[in-house]
C-alpha cells in the first residue's frame, strides 16, 4: 500500500518522512509518541553534544560515503520553507550560550538563537513567572566561560498569572500577543532607566521569544534595545524545538503523509531478505502494514527502539537480532536503520539527532528513491 | 476510586517532560488549565498513597487525546485525566446544564420529535438569551439543528442477508441531527453489495465520560456491548460513521469495561472509510465513482487522528475522480463535544478554534470534509466553507454516473 513507512517521528523519522513525500513516494509513519523533540534544544550539533569539527566527528560518527552537504542544505531549504529558517553550515562551528549560561559548539542554529561573541555587553533577561531559568545564575556562568565580555542580568514579570508552574513555551505564547511583549519591554525599560550601564551588545532571553509570532518578538525586543537579541535554550520544553516540530508535522500533514499515532510496531513479516509488512498495534487492535521500504527511525535505547537486558540489546521494533552495539545484523535489503536505531556506536550518551539526523535520514530516502527509479519495486502503484 | 482497568495507572514511565502540556489544545490557549501532566500522571503519583484530591482545573480537560499521541514515554495521560474529571464530578455533582449536555440521546429523542420548534426556538436570539441564563449554555453559540425524520424512523432493519454484513452504529449525531449521513452509509453499502442492519443502541458514552458521568458512560458501553458482540458472534462487521463513537469502541470502553467482551468487540469495529479501505485491500470494493470536480480540505477530528489508522477518509475520497483532497493539518477545534456549548467554556472554544479557521482559510478550498458532528459545529460557526461527511461524498460520487 505504502511506498515507504517510516517508524518513529522523532527528528529523523520526521524528516525522512518529509523527503520521502517530497520525492512523490506514498509515506506514513508509525509513532508512538512524538519522539524526543521535545526534550532537546532546536539547536544541531553534528551528534548532540559534539564538540568538534566536521573531520574529527566524520571519523568517529560519519555515515560512511555520505555527503552531509545535500542533507544539511535539504534542512536548511525547508525550514525556509516552513518559515523557521535555520542558519550555520557544517563546515563553520559557532558559540551559542545555553540556559545555564554555558556556551556550546554546534553547526546549525534557528532564527530565535544567535552565535554569541566573544567580547561585548551582554544582557541577561529572566522572568519571575519562569522559574526554570535563574538570570542570575545565567549571567554569572557566562561571565566566567567569556572573561571578555560584561555581563549583567536583570529580571522582570510577565504580568500574567498562571494556575500551572510556567514553562518558557506557556511564556513564548504569551509572548505571541503584542500587549505583553508591549508590556515587558516598557518594564525592562523602566528597570534599565535607573542603572547606569553601557547599552547591550546583545540581550539573551530564556527559550520564550514568541511561539507562532517568533518574527515580531524577536523584531519588537531587537528595536526596544537598538541591539542583536538570543534565546539560550535550557530545560525543556524549549520553544525552538517546538516551532520546528510543529512546522515539519503540519508540512508532512499537508503533503500527504498518513499518520498512524498510538500504534506500536510489534514485530514483521520478513519474506526471504525483505520485509514484507510490520505488526502495528492500537491498544488490542493487530493488523499488518505493508510497504515496499521501511524506515526504522525508532531512536535506540531513548526512543526504546532498544532495550538493554542481561542478555544483550534488543530490537523492539521489528524484533530482529542485533550485535553487542545493537545493530541489527542481517539487514532486509528494502530495511534502513536510520538515526540512533542504527546503533549504539553511533550516539553519544544514548542520543542522535543533529547533523547526524539529517544525513542518515537524506540517505536512507535516497537509496529508496535510487531503487525506485531503477525499477526495482512496484513504485507508485499504491493508492 | 476503580472505575478503569489497571493497566491506566501506569503513570511511572512520566519524565515530566512537559510534550503533554505543550501540545494541549487548552493548555496553548489558556493559563487556567492546570494541563494534562499536572492532573495526570503528577496528580496520580501524589495521591496514589494517600486521599484522592479534587482539583476544579480538570473541568478544562476535554478528553481530546492528543496528550496520548505525544506522550514519548506511552502514559495513558488521558485516561489519568479522567478519572479525576470522574472524581470531581462525583464531589460535586454535576449541573442540570451537565446532565443535559451529557445525554445527547434523550436531547435528541426530544428535541427531533419537536423539531421545526426545537430548531427555530434555537436560532432564536432571545431564546438563547434565556438558555445562557437558565442552563449556562452560551447564547453565541450555535446549535446543530434537529431532524423530525430521525435516522430511526427512516430506517429500521435489524438483520442483513448478504455475504458480508454491516451493523451500523449511528451514534446520535447521524440519527437526530444529520440523518442524511445514515442514509448516505446506507447507500454506499448498497453500492457494494452489502446489507446494512442498525441494531439496538444507546448513546456510545462519550459525552458521559467528558462530563464525568463515569457510572451512566460505562452503563451505555455495556448495553452496546451486548447489543454488538451478538451482532459480530453472528459474523456481522460493526461500523461507524462518527470518530468519537468509534474510538470509545477502540480504546475507552477496554479501559471502562476492563473485560474480554470489549476486547472482542473491539477486534471488529471499523471506522467507515476504515472498512471500505479494508474492502479495497481485499479487492472487494465497488471503485464505480463518476467524477467530482472538487477541491477539499480535510479536517481530521482529534478521536480520528488518536485511532491510529492513518487518514481513510482521504485514502478514499482521493479514488474518485477529479476530487481533490488535501488533509488541513489543523490542530483540535475547540467544540470538543459538549464543552464549546458551555457558557464558561464557549471563551476558550472560540479561542482553540482560530488555528482551525485559519487553516481553513490558508488552504482554501471550496468545502471542508470531516467526520465528526461536533467539529462540523464548530466549522460551521467559524468558517464560511460548507461542511460535509466523507461518506456523503462518496455517496454523492456512486450516484454521479
Amino acid at each position: 500500500m505504502y511506498n515507504t513507512a517510516v517508524i518513529g517521528q522523532g527528528l529523523t523519522g520526521l524528516f525522512a518522512a518529509i523527503l520521502s513525500a517530497e520525492k512523490g513516494g506514498k509515506t506514513a509513519v508509525i509513532s508512538n509518541g512524538a519522539g524526543k523533540w521535545l526534550q532537546s534544544s532546536g539547536l544541531f550539533d553534528f551528534t548532540p553534544g559534539f564538540a568538534g569539527d566536521y573531520d574529527s566527528w566524520s571519523k568517529q560518527f560519519g555515515p560512511a560515503g555520505s555527503d552531509p552537504k545535500k542533507a544539511v542544505d535539504a534542512f536548511l531549504q525547508l525550514t525556509k520553507e516552513v518559515g523557521y529558517p535555520y542558519a550555520g553550515s557544517f563546515e563553520q562551528t559557532v558559540s551559542v550560550v545555553t540556559g545555564s549560561g554555558h556556551l556550546k559548539q554546534t553547526q546549525l542554529y534557528p532564527p530565535t538563537m544567535r552565535p554569541i561573541p566573544d567580547k561585548g555587553n551582554f544582557l541577561v533577561v529572566g522572568f519571575e513567572e519562569v522559574i526554570d531559568f535563574q538570570p542570575a545564575q545565567a549571567a554569572g556562568n557566562l561571565q566566567r566561560e567569556c572573561p571578555g565580555c560584561n555581563v549583567s542580568e536583570l529580571k522582570v514579570s510577565l504580568g500574567e498569572r498562571s494556575s500551572r508552574g510556567m514553562s518558557q513555551t506557556d511564556a513564548a505564547r504569551l509572548l505571541d500577543r503584542n500587549g505583553v511583549r508591549q508590556a515587558v519591554i516598557a518594564s525592562l525599560k523602566a528597570a534599565l532607566k535607573d542603572r547606569d550601564a553601557e547599552a547591550p551588545d546583545v540581550v539573551v532571553f530564556p527559550a520564550l521569544l514568541g511561539m507562532k509570532n517568533w518574527a515580531e518578538a524577536v523584531n519588537d525586543f531587537e528595536e526596544a534595545f537598538g541591539c542583536a537579541v538570543t534565546e539560550a535554550p535550557g530545560l525543556p520544553p524549549n520553544a525552538g524545538a517546538l516551532r520546528l516540530y510543529q512546522l515539519l508535522k503540519k508540512r508532512a500533514v499537508r503533503l500527504g503523509v498518513r499518520f498512524y499515532e498510538n500504534t506500536a510496531v510489534n514485530g514483521a513479516k520478513i519474506q526471504g531478505n525483505r520485509v514484507g509488512s510490520l505488526g502495528i498495534e492500537q491498544g488490542v487492535r493487530r493488523q499488518n502494514l505493508q510497504a515496499e521500504h521501511f524506515i526504522a527511525a525508532t531512536g535506540g535505547i531513548l526512543g526504546s527502539g532498544l532495550i538493554d537486558t542481561l542478555d544483550g540489546f534488543e530490537e523492539t521494533a521489528l524484533q530482529l537480532e542485533v550485535d553487542a552495539n545493537g545493530t541489527i545484523i542481517e539487514v532486509p535489503e528494502n530495511l534502513y536503520p536510520v538515526g540512533a536505531a542504527a546503533g549504539i556506536d553511533k550516539t553519544r550518551c544514548g542520543i542522535t539527532g543533529g547533523i547526524y539526523s539529517l544525513v542518515s535520514g537524506y540517505d536512507a530516502v535516497d537509496q529508496i528513491t535510487a531503487k525506485r527509479k531503477g525499477g526495482d519495486s512496484r513504485a507508485l502503484t499504491g493508492a | 476510586m476503580h472505575l478503569q482497568g489497571l493497566n491506566d495507572l501506569d503513570y511511572n514511565s512520566c519524565l515530566k517532560c512537559n510534550a503533554c502540556t505543550v501540545s494541549c489544545p487548552v493548555s496553548n490557549v489558556t493559563l487556567d488549565f492546570g494541563g494534562p501532566k499536572h492532573l495526570g500522571p503528577e496528580l496520580a503519583r501524589l495521591t496514589e498513597q494517600q486521599e484522592p484530591i479534587d482539583d476544579k482545573r480538570i473541568e478544562l480537560c476535554t478528553l481530546c487525546g492528543t496528550c496520548d499521541a505525544v506522550c514519548p514515554e506511552g502514559v495513558p495521560v488521558s485516561s489519568l485525566t479522567a478519572n479525576v474529571k470522574a472524581l470531581h464530578a462525583e464531589e460535586n455533582g454535576t449541573k442540570f446544564r451537565d446532565f443535559v449536555l451529557s445525554h445527547a440521546e434523550y436531547v435528541g429523542k426530544i428535541a427531533s420529535a419537536f423539531a421545526p420548534a426545537t430548531n427555530l426556538t434555537m436560532k432564536i436570539k432571545p431564546a438563547r438569551k434565556v438558555m445562557q441564563w437558565v442552563m449556562g449554555m452560551h447564547a453565541d453559540r450555535q446549535f446543530p439543528v434537529y431532524r423530525f425524520n430521525n435516522f430511526k424512523r427512516r430506517y429500521t432493519k435489524k438483520t442483513a442477508e448478504t455475504k458480508r454484513k454491516v451493523a451500523y452504529f449511528t451514534g446520535c449525531y447521524a440519527t437526530y441531527n444529520q440523518p442524511d449521513i445514515g442514509d448516505a452509509f446506507v447507500n454506499v453499502m448498497k453500492h457494494n453489495g452489502i446489507d446494512v442492519a442498525v441494531p439496538k443502541q444507546k448513546c456510545c458514552g462519550v459525552p458521559m465520560f467528558a462530563n464525568g458521568r463515569m457510572k451512566e458512560g460505562k452503563k451505555n458501553a455495556a448495553y452496546n456491548v451486548d447489543s454488538l458482540l451478538a451482532y459480530v458472534r453472528d459474523g456481522y462487521d460493526v461500523v461507524v460513521t462518527c470518530s468519537s463513537c468509534s474510538l470509545s469502541f477502540k480504546k475507552e470502553y477496554l479501559h471502562y469495561l476492563n473485560s474480554a467482551e470489549a476486547e472482542e468487540l473491539a477486534q471488529h469495529v471499523y471506522d467507515a472509510n476504515e472498512y471500505l479501505r479494508f474492502l479495497k485491500e481485499k479487492d472487494e470494493l465497488n471503485e464505480d465513482f463518476g467524477a467530482i470536480g472538487q477541491r477539499a480540505g480535510y479536517f481530521s477530528p482529534c478521536h480520528m487522528k488518536g485511532q491510529g489508522i492513518g487518514n481513510p477518509a482521504m485514502d478514499m475520497l482521493e479514488l474518485i475522480p477529479g476530487y481533490e483532497i488535501r488533509d488541513l493539518a489543523a490542530d483540535c477545534c475547540g467544540q470538543c463535544g459538549t464543552f464549546g456549548f458551555k457558557e464558561e467554556k464557549y471563551p476558550y472554544s472560540m479561542k482553540m478554534g482560530e488555528s482551525m479557521k485559519e487553516a481553513v482559510n490558508e488552504l482554501d478550498a471550496e468545502i471542508t470534509v470531516t467526520e465528526c458532528g461536533m467539529c462540523k459545529t464548530q466549522l460551521d460557526q467559524l468558517t464560511e466553507k460548507k461542511t460535509m461527511h466523507p461518506i456523503e461524498v462518496l455517496a454523492k460520487a456512486y450516484e454521479t454516473v
